[in-house]
């Protein structure tokens, strides 16, 4: 039984949610800042934000996060999705407390002086993910004429109760998680709202990475956010591309020697989701749409069994050693996630849809899909879905 | 090999009640209960048994390990699937490991595929150039960490330190025959060790794995590899990104091991995207630190961690080093890797000393490990590729 996470609005629009855990062996808080389309230099912009807020507030050092983190083994993260900021943070039991004021302090004072911010440009543009990682986020950035100001601009446009979810979850008392927050973020009253970053916001651009590999990403959105619209998808995702067993890894790894790494994700997007199957191809790369075609087929012929394992590995506890596909929302898998990762999910969906999660729900609108209706809906999406790739592409990543 | 966040964990001893014992075979086994843990995990770790990569074959241990994963049946992975288990396998220089998990109420599936798994693998001349072909498209999607780590190795250790991934082309020549030979070396009592880590109900376990497994015979006498550090070098790379730098050590509860991953872990901690690489094994050992995004910033912050010294920072790292190990060995997914591959070397105790070695360290201590991170006394490599 997956517990269930209750929902608070703050009178400023702050969107909180918890879970008393009595089993978790942390307390994890997370938050979510809702990101609107941003153009390339806007990208460049939030990428740069992200490595600031790493450096933590005026008050906790990033030194203080990672000394909090290693008292239960979690490293801090803030990463960049394509329509949120997410911030995950963990301590030991008992310091609920803490670990708030770590979050809240965060949200209401980062440390963006001018030249914090000018290092963080300067990481954020080395840009060393890897190929992978960039094919993941393929969205160009434009760093010339990118200042230090346009990032406090941003921060302080998006640093709002009204665009953040929070979550808190550990082994105290419910109600006491949400205190902890509440009492350091039910005052965050910022001043009139600021005016849009100029130059920030507006239509992106994408291009996936060249290198060593190529990259090939299928997209078919997903906007039915219900729990059964969630529930119906993420089964067809995890049929998908969820471990070893999934078409993905069984059609092109193990029956064919046509790829190494293939996922299937879903991936939060500004109009709701969508289902992404992701390819990395160094040889051979005339061969991907007959590739494409073989994976139609399999999954034309699935079968009960089929089913049936999806569902085992969406019902799935506990930790697993590794993440293999079917990641559903930016990298989340409700089921297979720690603890932390849960919160940062949690904090997202209250942003998202005003609803607590409720992976439970999902589960069970899941079960409750028949083998045809997955088949049909799958082939629908994969027969729809929108094609890119990096084979033509002149840019070097 | 894993990379080592800045991590840790607390709560009770590690390590629990332990069943043991020795197959006819020769396989030792050992169940040891985790109280708490939502998963079981059955490790088994094959030694190399002497059997030492060379240039001619370099590889050959990796490509078995992907031919021995998939089963028999090549359906293993779905078996543990349907019953919200999995299987991983991975090459390390001193041993592979193969790691089946799932819930603790399908014991009768997770012993079954151990059993699956033991058997001899199905190998053909077609199989073989598939994988070799799913081989070639890892080959290029491998990080800067993963390649460091390979490159360092050989800087360290010469063609004991091979990088266990393999040359693509020895691979390549690779015949079923050969493999065939290759498992019935590797894969024969002596040279295996079975770690089950457990949530609860270690006997019930215990007959399981006895009533089911059957383990390969052979009449070989494992031997262990030798491995001599060479002198320190510095090197480049255009295929990765970052500085990282390797201190030698010698045995998995050494003094110096425990030194260096605590300063290890203190320097990393003190960088972007800071991480910690260590491969336990009780032979002439690298541990890595490595900065992934940038080759000019690990020298800066280790001079700066040295000069603004405080054995605060000593004390604090020290902890944060044994709370990470302790974490490893309360990790029912991680603890059968460490005490697999201690046991498999012969000494299966080494990681619970090496943990107490870490409570012991003194701030001068980790400051002597931190110092192993410096110009003259580590293998450098820097990159400033993709």
């Amino acid at each position: 039984m997956i517990a269930a996470w209750t929902l608070f609005v703050l009178g400023t629009g702050l969107r909180l949610v918890e879970l008393a855990a009595p089993e978790q062996k942390a307390v994890c808080v997370a938050a979510a800042v809702r990101l609107p389309e941003l153009s390339p230099k806007g990208v460049a912009a939030a990428r740069a934000l992200v490595e600031a807020l790493w450096e933590g507030s005026a008050a906790y050092s990033r030194q203080r996060w990672l000394g909090e983190g290693a008292l239960v083994g979690v490293l801090p993260k803030v990463e960049l999705t394509d329509d949120a900021l997410l911030i995950r943070l963990a301590t030991a039991p008992g310091r609920h407390k803490v670990i708030a004021s770590f979050l809240a302090d965060l949200l209401r004072s980062p440390a963006l002086s001018t030249e914090a911010v000018g290092g963080a440009i300067q990481r954020a543009r080395e840009d060393h993910r890897s190929l992978w990682e960039r094919a993941v986020d393929p969205r160009v950035a434009q760093w010339e004429s990118l200042t230090p100001r346009d990032v406090a601009r941003l921060a302080a446009w998006l640093l709002r109760p009204d665009r953040v979810g929070v979550a808190i979850s550990g082994p105290f008392q419910p109600g006491e998680g949400r205190r902890a927050l509440e009492v350091r973020l039910d005052d965050w009253k910022t001043s009139a709202r600021p005016a849009e970053p100029p130059g920030l916001l507006g239509a992106g651009r994408s291009e996936l990475p060249v290198g060593s590999s190529r990259f090939f990403r299928w997209t078919a959105p997903w906007t039915d956010l219900s729990d059964r619209g969630m529930g119906r998808v993420w089964l067809v995702a995890s049929a998908l591309g969820a471990g070893k067993g999934a078409s993905l890894f069984r059609t092109w790894r193990v029956e064919d020697g046509f790829s190494y790494r293939q996922e299937c994700r879903l991936e939060g997007t500004q109009a709701g989701v969508a289902l992404r199957v992701l390819l990395g191809k160094a040889h051979g790369l005339e061969s991907v749409p007959d590739g494409w075609r073989r994976l139609l087929a399999a999954v034309g012929a699935w079968t009960e069994a089929d089913r049936l394992r999806a569902l085992a590995v969406m019902g799935r506890q506990g930790p697993v050693p590794y993440r293999d596909g079917a990641l559903a929302l930016t990298g989340f898998d409700p089921t297979l996630l720690e603890p932390v990762d849960q919160a940062a999910l949690a904090a997202y969906w209250a942003l998202k849809t005003g609803r607590p999660l409720s992976v439970e729900a999902w589960l069970a609108e899941a079960r409750a899909t028949p083998l045809e209706e997955m088949k049909a809906l799958a082939l629908d999406l994969l027969s729809k879905a929108q094609s890119e790739d990096s084979t033509s592409s002149s840019n070097s990543g | 090999m894993f990379w080592v966040p800045v991590l840790v964990a607390w709560l009770q001893e590690p390590g629990g009640a332990v069943y043991g014992w020795e197959d006819r075979s020769g396989a030792r086994i050992q169940v040891r209960t985790l109280e708490g843990a939502q998963v079981a995990a059955l490790h088994l770790v094959v030694g190399t048994g002497g059997w030492a990569e060379s240039r001619e074959r370099h590889g050959f241990r990796h490509l078995l390990e992907h031919l021995v994963a998939l089963g028999p049946e090549r359906d293993l992975d779905r078996k543990l699937e349907a019953v919200g288990g999995g299987l991983t396998a991975d090459t390390y220089r001193d041993a592979s490991h193969f790691r089946i998990w799932g819930p603790a109420k399908a014991m009768g599936t997770l012993v079954a595929a151990l059993a699956e798994l033991l058997r001899p693998p199905m190998l053909s001349e077609a199989l073989i150039r598939r994988e070799l072909a799913v081989l070639r498209e890892e080959e290029e999607l491998r990080d800067s960490e993963s390649l460091a780590g390979g490159l360092l190795w050989q800087m360290a250790f010469g063609e004991a330190g091979l990088d266990p991934f393999g040359d693509l082309e020895a691979m390549g020549g690779a015949s079923p025959e050969q493999l065939q030979g290759l498992w019935s070396a590797l894969f024969e009592g002596r040279n295996l060790v079975l770690v089950a880590c457990v949530p609860d109900r270690p006997q019930e376990w215990a007959d399981e794995i006895r009533r089911r497994v059957s383990w390969p015979r052979g009449d070989r006498r494992a031997s262990v590899q030798r491995r001599e550090a060479r002198p320190f070098a510095w090197a480049r790379s255009d295929r990765l990104v970052g500085e990282y730098r390797a201190a030698p050590v010698r045995g998995l509860d050494s003094e110096e091991t425990a030194e260096a991953l605590a300063g290890a872990l203190l320097l990393s901690s003190k960088l972007d995207g800071g991480r910690v690489l260590y491969t336990p094994s009780d032979l002439p050992s690298l541990v890595i630190v490595g900065e992934t995004r940038s080759s000019r910033r690990l020298a800066e912050a280790w001079q700066k961690a040295l000069d603004g010294w405080r054995p605060a920072d000593g004390a604090a790292a020290a902890q944060w080093a044994a709370r990470w190990l302790k974490s490893q060995l309360e990790d029912p997914l991680r603890a059968g890797l460490w005490y697999g591959v201690a046991a498999v070397q012969g000494r299966a105790s080494a990681p619970d000393d090496l943990l107490q070695r870490l409570r012991g360290l003194g701030s001068d201590a980790v400051r002597r490990g931190l110092e192993r991170f410096g110009a003259d006394k580590a293998y450098l490599l820097t990159g400033e590729g993709r």
